[in-house]
């Protein structure tokens, strides 16, 4: 389970991450005097990192069975 | 007169044997068990010893191993009376000392006669 | 700030790491460990932000904008599938104690020893750049801070720098013979710089957009009004975001892939749950050292214009301009300890690469290598690896003194980057596929490289005017598709994309085609199986025997104690035998003590090594593919199949035990019917010797008197009756045992039963003069019973007692009893008694006339003297009691007389 999450997550942001997404944040324009296409990356970014922190976290105690290795 | 020990644990074959030995001038002793024919045998001295094998307490081949230790008494001649026929049994006996194994039953005429060949010899 | 001043504070520095890694190493030793954390797993992944990530990045951002970020951005998108890709390889080393990446590509495709090379090859061609810059970025650092030119020569403070490293790195990297042992005092400083440097960088970065602006947004407002800056707001053109989904894949491979990251992800990894925390610790570490990349770019180009400052230097260019030396020397400390961190790591991986995969199998190989250096190997491992490293550091100065300064940091890091990533489909395909095998690999490998060369390395070397300029305008022999930067008219992407691109491709097509077209080895196939199915294989590895060969155990030992020593080496040997339950005297070596011996070698030496080493000692056997697949699917069933067959085995076990069981009373019960013939015979002469003698005497002497007549004739009527009985006996117990005989069962009252046998044998006491009396508690009692057959026996066991007991004195006491649900009839004599250890045996037949053990050891047993009679009756007596589901037992004492007791299940009672 946690493993298909994990999986998914990467290959959600690998896409959000990437064109074409990314090209429709590469413009030349500022939001809130923050470059977007800047903004965009990093803010997405960040919510990677919390969402893989929640992944992880959350599923801590269910995954140490010898199951999770297979 | 020569002396004989007689050692069983049944009572009419020691009735027959010592009616049979004191006929032919023996001087005869009596034991139903082999400790009292040990002991009857160290007072007596006797030359001739006819044993049963399968006596309570000692039996007859350590009896007669017994005997042929001494050599105040080993002289004896020694005749087994058994109802142990087998041949590895007549081996035991021949092997503890015996002279003579005879199995049960026997002919009275020649124990007497291998009895007095063995006194006299 | 003056030279000395800097040189100094960077000496200090150093000096400061080798307090740390000397402390914990001792903490270490004395069993506190301080790297057991996944803080310090995260912080120590960190060593992949090197001085390229502290002044590179601002230099790329400076003039590319935010694509630089891609190389950061791609291990996070890569971290959520550490779980499924980097713990495997992490388990698969440590069952396999793999040292390096080589070392795993080498292992996974049969212990190859020219993977190996190859391999090693690739990673100390593609990364001596790479330590190269960063020996740059500290001599760049150093120059800004003190505001000299670099001097050459003796001079030349780099040097000491340097010189400073190599002794950290052989101290620390070089220190254990055991390639895969952690070297904690190494992690531990690595650990110490992440934080400097992620400290050093959030410092500047916070000063120049906080204090020298006002924020982020100040920057980009003021950014905004300058046209050519603004365009770093966006990808570059030329630069598509199809570049930067090839710059992410890059780091996705690099964060693993490059040695110094597979030595702390893997190597030196402590605990494979640390991975969890890893997975994003390590990606917001990332995240927080690129966060002012951008802002501090373009505040550098803002307040650094018309000045002749490299966008590489901003970090300490900036601080120092506006006032800030402390700073300044902080972000150069910084850059420094990413620097080190970088290179220590880099140069501890590769030199055991180049020893274990390249220097020692060409040892080892050598049949007198070992009788040669003796007892000392493993002096001599070390030592080599120190001279390699020694001599990597070298070759990095030579590198940065002669090419290297030439170009910015980013560009050399990323050819490395794309060095290390044409191992990414033989690590990736190895260990989800098992049909990748050694031809696929090495020509994935080789295309990959050679491609990589061409279109990456080429190019430098007509940037350094080593080739003609028109190569990379017109392609060589006027070929424009052969263009390295534009391979095939390939000019969608930039230079590096399309050369990770085609090396790539080219990579991934070479490996499929030569597993796909060339048969796999066994070995191969073998390891191919152990590292894809690791998880399944991790418990039971050692079961899975790969070795087919002989080998005398005492060669095997003297081989470990040329590595760990004659003590360690019998022990480890011992301690393994005794594991696995094997026999410690065996002159040949069980094939899994060859694999022990190879795989602890391994650590030391390697996998090709220590595979070489162990050939060289046994002589192994071509093993067939399909045992190898037999003894893989062994192993893998062997769970499932053992239980069963467990379970089976003592099933038959247990059948085999009841055979014999049979077998032996069966055997037992033709030993004792022969014994009982013997009896029987000897029985039936006794009273025939007696009737033979007395007739004989008869016969021969008819003069006899009357009274002796009348006695010996007595005697052969006595001994005639004796022989009947006995006869009738032998019949009875025949019946009775056979089971022919049934009891014809009523109820019967025990008291008239006991009635009937005492009057039977109060005649016998008579003549004796024994005493006998009965007491009947119970005598109403009802049994189901065979009437004639219970007064047999309570006649033969009254008859024994007057038998035992001396006439005149002798007392026999009968009694009844209701016990329960029974009842008991006790007859009691005061006779001679019996001694306990006969009293189970007198039940048996003929006992009196058997010899016994015990009878014939010696103890003169006169309590149980020969009795009169056929020495059936007890047994005869026993076994109609038992017909009536009851128990007959004596309790006696010799002198003191005995009680024999029946007990029979009540009927009822009225």
């Amino acid at each position: 389970m946690k493993k298909m999450r994990l999986l998914a997550v990467s290959l959600l942001f690998l896409m959000l991450l990437n064109d074409p997404l990314l090209s429709i944040a590469n413009r030349a324009m500022l939001v809130a005097g923050i470059p977007l296409l800047y903004l965009y990356v990093t803010v997405a970014w960040l919510v990677l990192i919390i969402l893989i922190a929640f992944i992880v976290h959350q599923n801590r105690h269910t995954s140490d069975t010898p199951e999770a290795d297979e | 007169m020569p002396k004989v020990v007689i050692a069983d644990d049944e009572p009419n074959i020691l009735l027959s044997l010592e009616f049979l030995m004191k006929k032919e001038g023996y001087q005869v002793f009596i034991a139903r068990d082999g400790l009292e024919a040990f002991e009857l045998i160290q007072q007596e001295k006797p030359d001739l010893l006819l044993l049963d094998i399968m006596m309570p307490g000692l039996d007859g081949y350590e009896l007669c191993r017994l005997v042929k230790s001494r050599d105040e008494l080993k002289h004896a001649k020694v005749i087994f009376l058994s109802a142990k026929s087998k041949t590895v049994d007549k081996q035991k006996g021949y092997d503890a000392g015996a002279d003579l194994y005879l199995p049960k039953p026997f002919s009275t005429r020649e124990l007497v006669a291998k009895a007095n060949e063995l006194t006299a010899a | 700030m003056s030279s000395l001043t800097v040189l100094v504070c960077s000496l200090l520095y150093l000096c400061t790491l080798f307090l740390i890694a000397y402390w914990v190493e001792k903490r270490s030793r004395a069993g506190k460990s301080l790297v057991n954390s996944p803080y310090v797993y995260a912080l120590s992944l960190a060593v992949y932000c090197s001085a390229w990530t502290f002044y590179g990045s601002v230099g790329r951002a400076a003039s590319a904008g935010i694509e630089v970020m891609a190389i950061y951005i791609g291990p996070t998108l890569s971290a959520p599938l550490w779980w499924i890709v980097l713990r495997k390889i992490i388990r698969i080393c440590k069952v396999q104690r793999i040292t390096s990446i080589a070392d795993f590509v080498s292992a996974r495709y049969g212990k190859s020893r020219t993977l190996g090379v190859l391999a090693t090859l690739i990673c100390v061609g593609g990364l001596i750049p790479y330590i190269s810059i960063q020996l740059k970025a500290v001599g760049d650092g150093f120059r800004l801070l003190s505001g000299q030119t670099i001097s050459g020569g003796i001079g030349d403070q780099t040097l000491y720098i340097t010189l400073m490293l190599v002794l950290f790195t052989i101290l620390f990297g070089a220190r254990k013979l055991e390639a895969t042992e952690r070297r904690e005092g190494m992690i531990a400083a690595i650990v110490f710089e992440s934080v400097v440097k992620l400290v050093a960088f959030l410092a500047v970065g916070i000063f120049v957009t906080f204090w020298l602006f006002d924020g982020p947004a100040d920057i980009f407002g003021r950014v905004a009004a300058v046209p050519e800056l603004q365009q770093r707001f966006v990808l570059r053109p030329g630069h598509t975001a199809t570049d930067w989904f090839w710059y992410s894949l890059l780091s996705m491979l690099a964060i693993v892939l490059l040695p110094r990251q597979f030595q702390v992800a893997v190597v030196e990894n402590v605990d494979e749950k640390h991975l969890d925390k890893a997975m994003w610790l390590l990606p917001l570490y990332l995240f927080l050292i690129t966060l002012f990349v951008l802002p501090l770019a373009m505040g550098g180009q803002l307040l650094m214009s018309g000045l002749p400052a490299e966008a590489d230097g901003y970090v300490v260019s900036v601080p120092l301009k506006f006032g800030q030396p402390g700073l300044a020397l902080l972000a150069y400390l910084g850059g420094l300890s990413a620097a080190t961190g970088m290179i220590i790591v880099e140069t501890t991986a590769l030199s055991l690469m180049l020893t274990n995969n390249v220097i020692l199998p060409a040892f080892v190989g050598k049949a007198n290598w070992q009788n040669r250096s003796g007892n000392s190997l493993s002096g001599v491992v070390i030592n080599i690896r120190r001279v390699t490293i020694l001599g990597l550091f070298l070759l990095s100065y030579l590198y940065y003194r002669t090419v290297g300064y030439q170009y910015p940091l980013v560009s050399v890091g990323l050819i490395s980057f794309a060095a290390v990533a044409q191992f990414a489909p033989a690590v990736i395909g190895g260990i989800f596929w098992k049909r990748g095998t050694y031809t696929g690999a090495l020509l994935g490998l080789i295309a990959g490289t050679a491609v990589w060369f061409y279109t990456l390395i080429v190019p430098t070397l007509v940037t350094a005017g080593l080739l003609p300029e028109t190569l990379l305008t017109t392609g060589p022999w006027e070929m424009g598709w052969l263009k390295p930067q534009a391979l095939f008219g390939l000019t969608t992407l930039d230079p590096l994309s399309q050369s990770v691109f085609w090396s790539l491709f080219f990579n991934i097509a070479a490996y499929f085609w030569g597993s796909l077209n060339y048969a796999q080895s066994t070995r191969d196939y073998n390891q191919a199986v152990l590292f894809v199915d690791i998880f399944r294989y991790a418990r039971n590895y050692d079961s899975a025997i790969v070795w087919k060969g002989r080998a005398l155990s005492k060669d095997l030992q003297s081989l470990l104690a040329s590595f760990f020593g004659d003590e360690q080496a019998k022990r480890a040997l011992q301690r393994y035998k005794q594991r696995n339950q094997l026999s410690e005297n065996a002159r040949y070596a069980d094939p899994r003590v060859l694999t022990f011996v190879e795989k602890l070698l391994s650590g030391v030496v390697g996998t090709a090594s220590a595979r070489i080493l162990v050939a060289s000692i046994g002589q192994e056997e071509p093993i067939k593919v399909d045992e190898v697949i037999e003894i893989l699917k062994t192993t893998q069933e062997l769970k499932t199949v053992n239980k069963d067959l467990k379970r089976k085995s003592s099933d038959l076990e247990h059948l085999t035990q009841q055979l014999s069981e049979a077998n032996e009373r069966l055997r037992l019960a033709d030993q004792q019917k022969d014994e009982f013939l013997s009896t029987v015979t000897h029985e039936v002469r006794t009273p025939i010797t007696s009737i033979r003698a007395v007739s004989e005497i008869l016969y021969d002497n008819p003069d006899l008197d009357d009274a002796t007549r009348r006695q010996f004739l007595g005697t052969v009527i006595k001994e005639t009756e004796r022989l009947t009985r006995l006869i009738n006996q032998v019949l009875d117990l025949e019946r009775l045992e056979s089971g022919r005989y049934k009891p014809e069962l009523e109820p019967i009252r025990i008291g008239e039963v006991l009635d009937d046998a005492v009057e039977s044998v109060s005649r016998l006491a008579d003549e004796k003069a024994v005493q006998l009396t009965v007491t009947s508690l119970c005598r109403d009692a009802l049994v189901q019973g065979d009437r004639d057959r219970l007064m047999q026996v309570l006649i033969n066991l009254m008859a024994n007692a007057i038998k035992f007991c001396d006439a005149s004195v002798g007392k026999i006491h009968v009694e009844t009893l209701c016990r329960d649900e029974n009842v008991l009839v006790k007859v009691t004599d005061n006779g001679i008694g019996i001694d306990p250890i006969y009293h189970e045996l007198i039940f048996d037949k003929f006992f009196q006339t058997q010899e016994h053990p015990a009878a014939a050891s010696g103890t003169l047993v006169r309590t149980a003297a020969k009795p009169k009679g056929s020495g059936l009756g007890l047994a005869i007596s026993r076994k109609i009691i038992e017909l009536h589901r009851g128990t007959i037992h004596v309790d006696s004492q010799p002198g003191a007389g005995a009680t024999f007791t029946i007990q029979l299940p009540l009927l009822t009672q009225s």
